[in-house]
């Protein structure tokens, strides 16, 4: 399978065999492929934790624009360098794919998340990065919960008042529009008039997945509780922003046109054929400033050809099943605990 | 006598009927009565035969093994036990806990071990005989002397319990022995740390070329369980492989040990998936320190890396650095700092070691042993006689004919 972004990932990786060192020292240690990779199975990747434990740069440090950080599990941060270039890219690439989902106009955000979340600079994370990321989609923000995670009903219902005439974007994680949202008006029986807006919610199903909750009931519970049955999922991590897997009409997460996605054989990394279950290996056009262009996440699932899809929309399409379990290995070392 | 847990570790109400600071003499009858006891159960008790390590316990405890470790021990009839010796086992090595507590009560002393928070069925089950032998009559006296315990991390009674203690024994981590160490103590407290250590393996490839293809079967098994049947993390396996001879003998050699490691890896290994990732994340560490692009040869689980400038690096995850060496005593010039455990194949220890001290070296390590045994573990570990280290020798002018007493 050939993919369209195939001559941009190439130029990409010979871009930053140039400009990053500890980059072509690793790719010129583990990858002795063909000199023109022939598919995306073939190109050079880092492992996507690669950014939480060294600092990766093609661009001169005087060039950096920002630096982007998101905490992970273990407590260490990725840090991924951005230049005006890339930070562009960015925010062209996520406008455009949010446009042909939700429409081009700027809507009023209801953020399914506390203020606390993007002000407080300690507390910096996945979170604060995804809320600030798609908050240039939006005119006045109102965040729905209380800096305790409790969901501020009177707020609320004031911001829906407010904009009762307009499409309200609502935004937030997975999880919290399950428990703090859709749950806190469950256990109050309270419902909201939110039929024109559309929600988006990404971040990962694992907590949902505990609850044994599918899309659609998902889908179901938001609608009973707050009338809102535009709700899209979205696949994507801070070390690619901008390029991300945007759920169709059909439920489908689908690639942009700057990204694309494959799965490796957990044992062996070696590249499988839709249908199979792996790594997931995500692929984008947009990183200039960083070697993250083609990156193994240590997330699980498959990939399906676009076509499978009814949608029509032309992106290859990602399954997430889960993150990898942390290691359990043996030995003698780091014994006390 | 259950283990003690971390809460009621805490009230300390557990040391009520504690023997703190009991001793014995070396050896003293009714310790090796409790020993071959427990090797005899170790190794019919059905449950327990299926657990590997269990057996290799059994085998440590049995009689003979005693006895040779004993008249190994200088002075044996005037030791004594030192108090109460407060051990710290390792939080990912099952059994290691139960070697621990077996050299502090052989030498004499009381014991107080703390296990790893993660529950092993085999530490469980170690504990369960030794329960039902200490309900025997014969054997009920030891129970006062022995407390089997598991506390918080930072326990601050398990501090207080370090401060009172006569002796200590910490088990493995840099981290874990720089936190005790610090830990305040009686003044006589007898300390021993096993920090981390590195290891390597020492291939003559004509003896190794030798071999029988049946031999050098199980020398692939015997590789195996010394490096990836512990994830090739214990301090003891192999991460470097030296190989011993000229460069056509070597690329023989090298050639058939990993093409007989591959079976065995297929068979009976699979490497986490986050492990598989660490070591990519290893690799990147290691082009970065050294500031180059790396010889590496990918087969199968195995990485073999041929830069030297890597040996002070992490080396795990089936990531091995190999070195030709025309000598022997070519191999002292790359061991690392913290060196332990040197296996051979192809060449006995007795000869590389002839070599190594002939030659006017010191053996920068503390231990040589056959490809295969590098996890044995033994009354003398890091280099240092635990049993004469964990007792006390009351000194007194003693006519020669009795000194003779292994003196």
């Amino acid at each position: 399978m050939s993919s369209p972004i195939l001559e941009d990932l190439i130029s990409l990786t010979d871009h930053h065999r140039l400009a990053c060192q500890p980059y072509a020292d690793y790719c010129d240690t583990l990858f002795s492929g063909p000199e023109a990779p022939g598919s995306l199975a073939e190109l050079p990747f880092l492992p996507v934790r690669a950014f939480k434990e060294f600092d990766l740069r093609s661009v001169s440090e005087a060039d950096v624009f920002k630096v982007m950080t998101s905490s992970g599990t273990s407590g260490a941060r990725s840090r991924i360098y951005i230049d005006r270039e890339t930070a562009q890219l960015q925010t062209r690439v996520l406008t455009t794919i949010f446009g042909d989902t939700f429409g081009k106009a700027r809507s009023p955000m209801l953020v399914i998340d506390c203020e606390s979340t993007v002000k407080d600079r300690m507390r910096f994370s996945a979170r604060t990065a995804a809320v600030n990321g798609f908050s240039i989609m939006s005119r006045e923000r109102c965040f729905a919960l209380d800096d305790d995670m409790t969901l501020n009903v009177p707020r609320v219902a004031e911001f829906i008042e407010k904009y009762k005439e307009q499409k309200i974007f609502i935004f937030g994680f997975t999880f919290l529009v399950w428990q703090a949202f859709c749950g806190a008006l469950a256990a109050q029986n309270q419902t909201l008039s939110l039929e024109n807006a559309f929600l988006l919610h990404g971040g990962g199903w694992k907590k949902l997945e505990a609850e044994k909750v599918s899309n659609q009931d998902f889908k179901d519970t938001i609608s009973r509780w707050t009338g809102c049955r535009n709700v899209r999922n979205y696949y994507g991590m801070v070390e690619q922003t901008g390029t991300i897997f945007m759920e169709c009409p059909e439920g489908r997460l689908h690639a942009s046109a700057w990204s694309d996605v494959l799965t490796r054989d957990v044992r062996t990394h070696a590249a499988l054929p839709h249908g199979e279950i792996g790594l997931i290996e995500v692929f984008s056009t947009i990183q200039k400033s960083y070697p993250g262009h083609a990156l193994l996440t240590e997330d699980v699932g498959r990939t399906l050809a676009a076509a499978d899809c009814a949608c029509g929309h032309p992106g290859t399409i990602v399954e997430v099943h889960g993150r990898l379990p942390a290691a359990e290995v043996r030995g003698c070392s780091d014994a006390y605990s | 006598m259950p283990i003690v847990d971390a809460r009621s570790f805490e009230s300390g109400e557990w040391r009520a009927d504690f023997d703190f600071g009991g001793v014995t003499a070396f050896a003293d009858e009714q310790v090796l009565d409790f020993l071959r006891a427990l090797s005899r159960l170790l190794l019919t008790d059905r449950e327990a035969r299926r657990y590997p390590d269990l057996a290799t316990f059994g085998y440590f405890c049995r009689q003979a093994n005693l006895a040779r470790a004993i008249s190994e021990t200088p002075f044996v009839t005037s030791r004594f036990g030192w108090g109460t010796v407060v051990h710290i086992a390792p939080g990912n090595i099952p059994l290691n806990f139960a070697f621990s507590f077996v050299m502090g009560l052989l030498a004499g002393n009381s014991n107080i071990v703390r296990l790893p928070s993660r529950n092993f069925p085999q530490t469980q089950l170690c504990i369960d005989l030794i329960d039902r032998l200490l309900a025997d009559p014969a054997h009920a006296p030891l129970a006062r002397t022995l407390r089997f315990v598991q506390t918080e991390r930072d326990s601050s009674a398990l501090n207080a319990l370090v401060a009172e203690a006569a002796g200590i024994v910490v088990w493995g981590g840099d981290a874990t022995v720089r936190q005790f160490r610090a830990l305040p103590k009686s003044p006589r407290c007898v300390e021993v740390y096993f920090p981390d250590r590195v290891s390597s393996l020492l291939v003559d490839a004509a003896g190794y070329l030798a071999l029988t293809d049946e031999e050098a079967r199980m020398s692939a098994r015997r590789f195996f369980n010394d490096t990836f049947l512990v994830d090739q993390n214990a301090c003891s396996s192999p991460s470097m492989v030296f190989w011993l001879g000229d460069s056509e003998r070597i690329a023989r050699a090298q050639d058939r040990f990993w093409s007989l490691l591959a079976p065995v890896l297929d068979a009976d290994y699979a490497m986490d998936p986050i492990a598989r990732i660490n070591r990519s994340l290893d690799l990147m560490r290691d082009v970065i320190t050294v500031g180059h692009a790396l010889k590496l040869r990918q087969d199968h689980d195995v990485w073999r890396i041929g830069n030297a400038e890597v040996a002070g690096l992490p080396l795990r995850f089936g990531t091995f650095l190999e070195l030709p060496v025309s000598q022997v005593t070519d191999v002292l010039d790359h061991l690392r700092p913290n060196e332990q455990t040197l296996t051979t194949l192809g060449v006995t220890p007795e000869d590389v070691f002839r070599q190594m001290v002939d030659r006017g070296r010191i053996p920068g390590i503390d231990r040589i042993v056959p490809v295969g045994s590098a996890l044995d573990i033994s009354f003398t570990w890091d280099g240092k006689d635990l049993l004469s280290v964990l007792s006390r020798r009351v000194q007194f002018p003693q006519n020669k004919a009795v000194a003779g007493d292994n003196g």
